[in-house]
């Protein structure tokens, strides 16, 4: 038997940005859907976007009314948004209400309505708007096994009238498993909002799309004047070439921590620089960016606890110019303190800065401070987000330096008061030593992924003339804890005597 | 009819006399306006459902009472379409030849400037359109200032 080809399947352009990606490229065209979740989440939205995406003179678009909200109030608003195009309502989008039969719960005669409007019209996108089972079966005396089999009918004429189709629906969290609707579906697509503390927490989860490798978990919304906006678990960077490792080694800019590192950091890592307030994090990724752009490497700063034109003057002081780059393109200032938004919208933004310029390097400017920046309600997925941005990127050849401020303890070596070494290829620990009523400043490379270091504690400096690695602490134990005292007692308290 | 508008005024008239033109014998502003009502209610009953269109109107005719306090014997009936309940009182009234503060102009001019103000001056011409599909109803026309 000779291998037959395939059935393509069309794939439509959203109209929603990251929700082509979410979906594995698009949506199946003829596909029969349901859009689900509870009120205020952002279905009809979310409907309304794609129909105005894809309706045209020819494949026009039927949004039928049934249990939804009132025609008026809800194109009020939906006009609000971008996306709405008025010379679309002319020859491409029809609205019509079928609220009437529907509330005399006559399933029949909104199914013939229905396949009426379509029959007369051949659209390309329907939409039915909307059903709430709870009350449907309370208000109408039909059983759930009627609204099935219309809903069943429904999916059946409309796929072979060639349309793709959208009911939009509200069904309880625990009627989301199991309910015998959702198996006549070919994609579900679940919204959920959540209050948390002060911020509103929106979410979207495919949790089927028959015949696309659609991305699965559950992906951030954000709704503003453009309409829906989706920000994948992935950042945008599916589609993107793995960059295969390769031995190169980058400089981070200073020479003599270049050689305590086996001659710079691996491309294509991730590095963290953690220590207390005021020991040069910062600096360190300054330095870092500026050694990239001085050999063609454009770079990305996504700062936290300043603002760009403060970390400028900043860095100026120690002699890094990083104006010039970014006023001619080769290097992007990220400043994001939105306090409410979610991780993965701030790491799209991040993302999006090294997809723009091409980055190879790229500093994130504090981990603290990022996360301060976030809602209370998305710091539990911080980690995890964070885990996967940097990996997604890192895959693309990007080195990456995450600066992380410590506590500075005096009993003790932490690494961050995070738990974030598993984000890390190699990390710089700063910390501040108590040598004769003097706080010095201590550098030490804690750990190399698949390379030998340097395993000694080295005086750093930073004057305006920028950092400088001195020697290595001699003669002292306990520097780890920051309090040393000589090993020697007969040699006195300093290794330089 | 202090909150109708001006180009909303201008529509109202058009649908008016474009009413007047198939009804020679109608000899009341009232009537005209009923006659609109009843063209607009296809599209806007298909559009918003018979309640959305009944609620619509009901708005438009209250507003309308506010103006004029004879449109206090007129009222919508469950079928959505507007009744004279003491038809003496309204009928017989001349149509003047451009329609200065008539009755039927002041209801007409509220329900559209609802609709304006509901789903848009664009969305609004397309249901007038398909109320009228013989006419033309120009989009490019000023934008429709909607107060409050």
């Amino acid at each position: 038997m000779s291998k037959q080809k395939k059935v393509i399947i069309r794939k439509l352009a959203t109209g929603v940005q990251g929700l082509d990606e979410v979906c594995g490229g698009g949506l199946p065209e003829y596909s029969f859907n349901i859009i689900g979740g509870s009120p205020g989440c952002g279905k009809t939205t979310l409907a309304h976007q794609i129909m105005f995406a894809n309706a045209t003179p020819e494949k026009p678009a039927l949004f039928f009314t049934i249990l939804g909200e009132p025609a008026f109030k809800m194109l009020r608003y939906q006009q609000q948004y971008d996306f709405f195009d008025h010379e679309k309502l002319k020859s491409c989008i029809r609205f019509i209400n079928l609220s009437k039969l529907a509330l005399e719960g006559d399933l029949d005669a909104v199914l013939n309505e229905i396949v009426k409007e379509v029959a007369a019209t051949s659209p390309g996108l329907v939409i039915v708007d909307s059903f709430r089972t709870m009350n449907w079966n309370a208000q109408s005396g039909n059983s759930s096994g009627e609204l099935q089999a219309f809903v069943q009918k429904l999916a059946l004429y409309l796929a072979s009238w060639q349309a793709t189709t959208f009911l939009i629906a509200e069904y309880s969290d625990s009627e989301i498993q199991n309910h015998p609707i959702f198996t006549v579906a070919d994609g579900l697509f679940w919204l959920y909002q959540k209050v948390e503390r002060n911020s509103i927490v929106r979410k979207m989860q495919i949790m089927k799309l028959r015949g696309q490798a659609s991305i699965p978990g559950i992906h951030t919304i954000r709704l503003n004047e453009s309409g829906m906006q989706i920000f994948p678990r992935t950042f945008g960077l599916t589609n993107t070439e793995s960059h295969n490792p390769a031995p190169n080694r980058i400089s981070l800019g200073i020479p003599e921590l270049d050689a305590l590192m086996g001659g710079g950091v691996h491309e294509g890592n991730s590095l963290i620089v953690s220590g207390p307030s005021g020991a040069g994090k910062s600096i360190l990724g300054a330095y870092f960016i500026a050694e990239g752009l001085r050999v063609g490497e454009a770079g990305v700063i996504a700062v936290f606890e300043e603002t760009p034109d403060s970390y400028l003057r900043h860095v100026s002081q120690i002699g890094i110019d990083l104006a010039g780059p970014r006023k001619d393109g080769r290097l992007q200032i990220i400043y994001l303190r939105p306090l409410d938004l979610s991780v993965d919208e701030t790491l799209h933004e991040v993302a999006e800065a090294v997809k723009r310029v091409g980055a190879k390097r790229i500093v994130i400017d504090s981990l603290a401070g990022f996360e301060m920046a976030l809602a209370p309600g998305f710091r539990f997925d911080f980690r995890e987000s964070l885990y996967r941005m940097i990996r997604s990127l890192t895959k693309l050849g990007v080195t990456v330096l995450s600066t992380v401020e410590t506590q500075e303890k005096f009993d003790s070596f932490g690494l961050s008061n995070y738990n974030i070494s598993f984000l890390s290829d190699s990390i710089i620990r700063l910390r501040y030593v108590s040598i004769r009523g003097r706080l010095r400043k201590l550098l030490a490379i804690v750990k190399m992924r698949g390379s030998e270091h340097s395993s000694e504690m080295y005086e750093y400096s930073i004057s305006a003339s920028g950092i400088k690695i001195e020697k290595p602490f001699k003669n002292y134990r306990g520097l780890i804890s920051g309090i040393p005292s000589p090993w020697d007692p007969t040699r006195g308290p300093d290794e330089e005597k | 009819m202090n909150n109708a508008l001006h180009s909303v005024q201008d529509i109202t008239y058009r649908l008016l006399r474009i009413e007047k033109s198939s009804r020679a014998d109608c000899d009341s502003d009232i009537r005209l306006a009923i006659y609109v009502c009843a063209k607009l209610q296809v599209p806007l009953t298909r559009f918003a459902g018979p309640v959305g269109y009944s609620t619509l109107l009901s708005r438009a005719l209250a507003l309308s009472c506010a103006d004029n306090t004879r449109f206090q014997d007129m009222f919508i009936s469950p079928d959505g379409i507007l009744v004279i309940s003491e038809p003496t009182s309204l009928q017989g009234q001349p149509i003047s030849t451009n329609l200065p503060n008539d009755e039927g102009a002041i209801l007409i001019a509220h329900l559209l400037a609802l609709l304006a103000t509901f789903v848009g001056e664009h969305l609004m011409l397309t249901l007038l359109s398909d109320a009228w599909p013989d006419e033309s109803f120009d989009r490019d026309a000023p934008a429709i200032e909607v107060k409050s």
